[in-house]
């Protein structure tokens, strides 16, 4: 076997490949070895050829989940004297569950688990004004003293974030030469280098991210560049960012903080690249798995993009990524009962292990894949292929412990459906805040569980229709080959978009563009300069990310030009305009883009089937949703042909996934082999 | 208890009447209905009731992410400091169904005020796509500050429900910019307060009411776009409920919104009713209120509490202060709700129902039940002591499940009145970094150091930077944590905060602690360290070395909070954790010998990872603490009985005797209850109401109508 693009998307459970080869998708899975993620890798990479690949593109989680199981190095925070707190109070805000609940804890406190314990984090003599200048002298005896004491400790890599370092780093520098005086060739992430950006909780927990990152995966990319060398692999392999852009290997260790968060954004950029195909340029992407149901929005078919990953609650990086809302309802929600006799569906999950009751791994709590199985939706000899057997008496068993006088009906329908008006309002809550109307939007249905629960969506929420991708169950894993690389920087600068301002706006983008272009090395390959800022009506304390600004020097015009673009997003997103405020810029940005070679999905022939004859490879009986038992047709998948409809009821069977069309819908094949449900 | 010599003719009890609306618990738990029970009650299916009890709080958090997420200023989009909420139709009361997922504090007031604006501006005059806005604390609780917009929703031509958002404006006139100053000592100086008035009529914005905000408020460019976002966030959620009011029926709407009234109603009885019956008693001291000589004010509750009924008689509290910190009925009404809801039914949402099952008792004229023109700027500090008096009353029969108290926003900004400028904003208050302190211990562990008080929930996102970004003369130069000031525990309370800001130019605002009094420990935990303020000159030759700071260009003012209570016995701690603990400065090594008997060896200052627990020595030094007499701390508080009984709050006498209990205790007076103020006759047995008549909207307050017309 040999392919010619090769994505892999490690996961916690499974790790998903999705390989391109002479235009043919190849698409295959391998458990995920959790002590070893670069193993599973290396195991899925040889299972598609990738040692003649042209490209191979890596999301993974393992950095993530270092982080959320604290199984991390050993790391230490420096900071301006007076405030080593910074990391322990985040943005001190709490979940709406603990509104008043007085034994929440934050999660990283040092009350719980910090990812700095308190020791560790240490306060040096310094101290800069918000403008830069120098209030106290950095006190280089105290701070080597400080590094002493870390040095003996033991410590592995040191992130600096002080005080009003983003306007003058002229400190967390000299800091960072002690730090190689005391303690060596430690790793070490100073906050105005790794993000210079303002506010110190957000730039002071991404320089701690980003010297954890640079010890997980340091070693980490060394093996697997070793790996695929072993196996013929000749290039250099990519790492995809927060936002599921592509960076090469050795750029992406530059800053690895934006790794932390590789594979959920997959699936937007799929979505947003699929797109292109089917001509859908504003579509939700909802991609269901067994815990939680990973929402993104394509808009004008760009991924809606946040300048904040929050890893955890309130635990924020600095990173550009494409916005993901996670809801808890997934197949394996658990399904249970409130005080009140009231029905709940997650957001508890019984994840793959021990899994829906269904699965015979000891699971007795009922959830939504026991619901499926026993209203029909599912068929116990079909699921994953027919190498997962279900027993649907073990679901049946935890739907009737459940301590409620309802009839089984009644269980089975109520947690479906709730489970279902849990996503609607998940997804009215996101198109609420970004002012969008779901009427405009297709909903892209992935993920295991995606195309068997959202279809019914289009009773409960207005959406032109539900979309189910050819490969659902590995969809994401094909965002890994639908983005181009991409090299980026950002830097902050207040003030008043005036004329006067735009030599100095002009020099700072220059700066940073050139910076790109010339560490990246690659002015003879197509690239794509893109430069934002992201700015705030005079008198606001937050900001709207990423206006355009006009290419070429700037002048007072193309000041102008930036203010009028900023109220016209600030319209669009906001819904008022107010043009005789005055803008403010706040952050720059410019982003390089070099063209990757990308999935292409195949053109599906015609079909030969006349209308409402495409032949049945079974039958089965959907149960508890509707009035009465109705008995509906299974197709497979691999037999149709574009422009095949099917009229709902019905189920469309393939390996990793299993389609409903509920009754009163039709599903339409596209030609890109997609399901359109109407 | 002697009987007062009042004796009332009517011996018959008076039937039970309640405002329109009020239904009687059911008879069952809600668990335990059966289906056809829960229909004929609710009039839709359980299904249906949970889907519409969820979409409730949906429908009200879709309206709070549209305004927060559209809003202009940083108060509203970054910090949240706004809550929305849903109430039911005027037929049954106005009842709250459902509250955002924002400010606590904010909601306890919303049933009252919405039933209370309505009647006042009159249900007849209102029209689809009216909305009114109001902040007068006497008509709708906490301050000037929060202007309260409601709308009521039309279905058919009536009125089906009623959806309102309350956010903070940063400045509403009065004497001081942004209005936080201590000292001002009436409704006049805290600022503009507005009566019940149209905002938009029919969907079009009333000019002469947005001329009146614009012309009285510092900020008119920021109230503008905040306003607008506001209103267009109200109109989502009424084409929403329009929607779900289509989709399942106006029946099962309302059914469903007793439904979600009722558990929550369920939820707090059967909480109440897990405690010990009995009277018991807390107290809570403010120290100041900001001018010379202050007095001491007193917060002092009495809790009784018989099967699933409860009353919290707050009569016995200091007359209102001379400044501004006092709180209306209503906010006394929120402490309750606040103080139940995290002792004993922390997860459940809170709804009107939440209080049902209780009343409350104040005085007129008191810190919690001021008349107009008194000032109630601070409100907050008021609600946490009530919250903090309840604590003390309760904690000692929850047994482990007592919950140690914490942070309380412990100060207040004073204007310095020599300087008389008010015309610039409190640059050093808002650098005072005020927002943050512990938490106290449960349980389930140690608190944590830097949270907000319980009944805030605002996001900090800038940070030190963004506050001298925008106020580049205030310097903070510390705000860290502070050892041996977590109340000892088996679980530890959070450690004080402390925060120091220098200001450039001269500072015209002082920090003013009202509050000495630390985090109480619980269950054999010890209290937190007291809270303190001080002043720093550069020229001081005592100045605090702790500054780092070779040379200071100015005065510093220095704050610490209080420290978190313990919970457990601090001597039963595992050293290991004691360890841990000095090894990341919570602790010194002599404060892990004298509270928790802990021999702790090794240098933390050079190598704090290298110490260890002298095992032995601990063994010895527990023991022998362990004989010691045992303190006083953590129990419960206490007071002498009171001479003060005012004005209109005796407790007359009422012959007969308790339909429910049979005693013949039966007394009148007038409460604060879920629905409002009541008079009743009620057994003081078994706490049974014989008779519950509505009494004034606004208890004793009388308006300026009133005296005018």
């Amino acid at each position: 076997v040999t392919a010619a693009l090769v994505g892999v998307d490690v996961g916690g459970t499974f790790t998903d490949v999705v390989a391109i080869d002479d235009g043919r998708i190849v698409t295959t899975k391998v458990p995920t070895n959790p002590a070893a993620t670069d193993a599973s890798v290396l195991e899925g990479a040889r299972l598609v050829g990738a040692g003649d690949a042209e490209v191979f593109n890596l999301a993974t989680t393992a950095g993530l989940n270092a982080v959320i199981t604290r199984r991390m190095p050993k790391v230490a925070f420096l900071t301006t004297v007076g405030h080593r707190d910074i990391l322990d109070k985040g943005r001190l805000w709490r979940p709406y569950e603990a509104l008043t609940d007085p034994s929440w804890r934050r999660a990283f406190s040092d009350a719980s688990r910090p990812l700095v314990p308190r020791y560790l984090r240490r306060g040096i003599h310094e101290r800069l004004r918000s403008d830069g200048a120098v209030l106290n002298p950095l006190d280089e005896d105290q701070a080597r003293a400080e590094l002493e004491v870390l040095r003996d400790a033991g410590v592995q890599g040191i992130a600096v974030c002080l005080l009003h370092s983003w306007v003058n780093p002229i400190h967390e520098q000299r800091l960072r030469e002690l730090v190689s005086e005391v303690l060596g060739d430690v790793v070490c992430s100073i906050s105005s280098d790794v993000c210079p950006l303002a506010k110190e909780y957000p730039r002071a927990s991404t320089a701690t991210i980003d010297v954890v990152m640079k010890l997980i995966y340091g070693t980490y990319t060394d093996r697997l560049a070793e790996g695929l060398r072993a196996m013929g692999f000749e290039h250099e392999f990519n790492y995809a960012d927060c936002s599921a852009m592509l960076m090469p290997s050795s750029y992406a260790m530059e800053r690895p903080y934006r790794l932390v968060l590789g594979g959920p954004a997959a699936g937007a950029i799929a979505a947003a690249h699929f797109g292109t195909f089917i001509e859908e340029n504003n579509l939700l992407g909802a991609d269901i798995g067994g815990t939680s149901c990973d929402i993104s929005v394509v808009l004008d078919g760009k991924p809606w993009m946040n300048d904040i990953v929050e890893l955890e609650w309130d635990l924020i990086v600095n990173a550009l990524s494409a916005e993901i809302v996670t809801l808890g309802a997934g197949g394996g929600s658990v399904v249970t009962v409130g005080k009140s006799g009231e029905l709940h569906v997650g957001p508890e999950s019984a994840g793959a292990d021990p899994g829906p009751a269904c699965y015979g791994r000891g699971g007795v709590q009922p959830t939504v894949t026991d619901a499926a199985l026993l209203m029909g939706i599912l068929t116990p000899g079909r699921f994953l292929g027919g190498r997962m057997p279900l027993d649907e008496d073990l679901s049946l068993r935890a739907f009737e412990t459940l301590p409620t006088s309802l009839s089984l009906t009644d269980r089975i329908r109520f947690a479906w459906m709730i489970g279902l008006h849990n996503i609607s309002e998940g997804l009215l809550d996101i198109t609420i805040r970004r002012g969008i109307d779901p009427r405009d939007f297709s909903l892209l249905a992935f993920g295991a569980a995606g195309p068997m629960m959202l279809p019914m969506l289009l009773d409960l929420l207005p959406m032109k229709s539900v979309v189910v991708p050819p490969h659902p169950g590995q969809f994401s894993a094909a965002g890994l080959l639908s983005a181009d690389r991409v090299f980026s920087e950002s830097r902050t600068l207040y003030g008043i978009l005036t004329p006067d301002l735009a030599p100095r706006i002009s020099d700072l983008l220059d700066t940073m563009e050139n910076d790109l272009i010339r560490r990246a090395g690659f002015m003879d390959r197509p690239a794509r300069v893109v430069r934002t800022f992201d700015g705030r009506l005079a008198g606001q304390g937050w900001q709207t990310p990423f206006i355009p600004v006009p290419e070429g020097e700037l002048d007072a015009r193309s000041v102008r030009a930036m203010v009028t673009a900023f109220h016209d997003e600030y319209e669009q997103r906001n819904g008022n305009r107010f043009d005789t405020m005055p803008v403010e810029g706040v952050t720059y940005r410019v982003q390089v883009f070099v063209a990757s070679p990308k999935i292409r999905f195949p053109t599906l022939a015609s079909a030969v089937h006349p209308a409402g004859d495409v032949p049945k490879a079974g039958t089965t009986t959907i149960r508890h949703i509707y009035d009465l038992d109705v008995k509906a047709p299974c197709y497979e998948r691999s037999i149709l042909g574009a422009q095949d409809r099917l009229a709902g009821p019905a189920i469309v069977w393939e390996d990793a996934s299993t389609t409903f069309v509920p009754r009163g819908r039709t599903a339409t094949v596209g030609k890109h082999a997609e399901l359109v449900i109407r | 208890m002697t009987r007062a010599s009042i004796v009332t003719p009517d011996v018959t009890p008076e039937p039970l009447v309640q405002r329109a609306g009020w239904t009687p618990p059911p008879p069952h738990r809600l668990r335990d209905l059966s289906d056809q029970e829960f229909t004929d009650l609710y009039q839709c299916d359980r299904f249906t009731a949970t889907v519409l009890a969820n979409r409730f709080r949906y429908v009200v958090s879709h309206m709070s992410n549209q305004f927060r997420w559209h809003a202009f200023s940083a108060y509203i989009r970054d910090a949240a400091d706004l809550c929305g909420t849903l109430s039911g139709p005027p037929s049954l009361g106005y009842p709250m169904a459902a509250v955002s997922e924002t400010v606590p504090l904010f909601y306890g007031s919303i049933p009252d005020a919405i039933r209370i604006v309505v009647e006042e501006y009159g249900l007849d005059r209102l029209a689809p796509g009216d909305t009114l806005i109001v902040n007068d604390y006497y008509r709708v609780g906490t301050h000037f500050n929060d202007a309260c917009c409601i709308r009521p929703v039309f279905h058919h031509g009536s009125v089906v429900g009623v959806v309102s958002i309350r956010a903070h404006l940063l400045d509403i006139g009065g004497s001081v910019f942004g209005g936080w100053s201590v000292t001002t000592r009436s409704t006049y100086q805290n600022g503009l307060r507005i009566p019940p008035m149209l905002l938009y009529s029919r969907g079009e914005p009333v000019e002469s009411t947005f001329k009146l905000l614009f012309d009285n408020t510092r900020l008119a460019e920021l109230m503008m776009p905040d306003l607008k976002t506001e209103y267009r966030a109200l109109e989502l959620a009424d084409r929403l409920l329009q929607e779900t009011i289509t989709k399942y029926g106006l029946e099962s709407y309302t059914g469903a919104i007793r439904y979600a009234c009722d558990a929550a109603d369920e939820a707090m009885r059967e909480a109440l009713g897990a405690l010990p019956d009995g009277v018991y008693e807390g107290e809570e001291t403010l120290v100041t209120d900001g001018f010379p000589d202050s007095p001491q004010y007193h917060i002092r509750v009495r809790v009784t509490k018989v099967g699933e009924r409860a009353e919290f008689d707050l009569s016995d509290c200091s007359p209102a202060t001379r400044g501004s910190i006092n709180c209306s009925w209503l906010d006394t009404k929120t402490a309750v709700a606040m103080a139940l809801k995290l002792l004993i039914d922390p997860r459940n949402p809170m709804t009107s129902g939440t209080l049902r099952s209780m009343d409350v008792v104040v005085s007129p004229g008191a810190i919690c039940n001021p008349y107009p023109p008194q000032a109630c700027q601070y409100y907050y500090v008021v609600v946490m002591a009530i919250v903090h008096a309840i604590f003390r009353a309760l904690n000692p029969l929850l047994g482990p499940n007592a919950v140690s108290a914490g942070f309380m926003g412990d100060f207040a900004v004073m204007l310095d009145s020599a300087s008389g400028a008010t015309e610039e904003y409190p640059e050093t208050a808002s650098g005072l970094g005020g927002a943050c302190g512990p938490w106290g211990a449960t349980r389930h562990g140690d608190g944590d150091s830097g949270e907000q008080p319980v009944f805030m929930n605002l996001n900090i996102t800038g940070g030190v930077e963004m506050s001298e970004t925008m106020f580049s003369e205030a310097v903070v130069l510390r705000s860290e944590y502070v050892p041996d000031t977590g109340g000892p525990g088996n679980n530890r309370g959070g450690a004080s905060t402390v925060h120091e800001t220098m200001a450039r130019t001269s500072s015209r605002h002082h920090p003013l602690f009202d509050k000495p009094v630390g985090g109480g420990g619980v269950y054999g935990g010890k209290a937190g360290a007291l809270s303190a303020a001080t002043r720093i000159e550069p020229s001081d030759a005592n100045r605090n070395d702790c500054l780092f700071y070779p040379a200071l260009d100015g005065p510093v003012t220095q704050i610490t909070t209080s420290g978190g209570g313990g919970w457990g016995d601090p001597l039963e701690r595992d050293p290991e954790r004691v360890k841990v603990d000095v090894r990341d400065g919570y602790v010194s090594i002599e404060g892990a010998a004298r509270d928790y008997g802990v021999v702790v060896v090794g240098d933390p200052a050079r190598y704090p990872d290298r110490l260890a627990v002298d095992h032995k020595a601990t063994r010895g030094l527990r023991s022998r603490l362990a004989s010691r007499p045992k303190d006083e701390a953590g129990a419960a508080g206490t007071w002498s009985e009171s001479q003060r009984q005012p004005d209109g709050l005796e407790r007359q006498v009422v012959d007969g005797t308790c339909g429910s209990c049979g005693q013949d205790d039966l007394r009148r007076y007038r409460v604060l209850a879920a629905d409002g103020w009541f008079e009743v006759t009620k057994c003081q047995t078994c706490l049974q109401s014989a008779s519950r008549v509505p009494w004034n909207r606004l208890g004793w307050i009388t308006l300026g109508e009133e005296k005018a017309l």
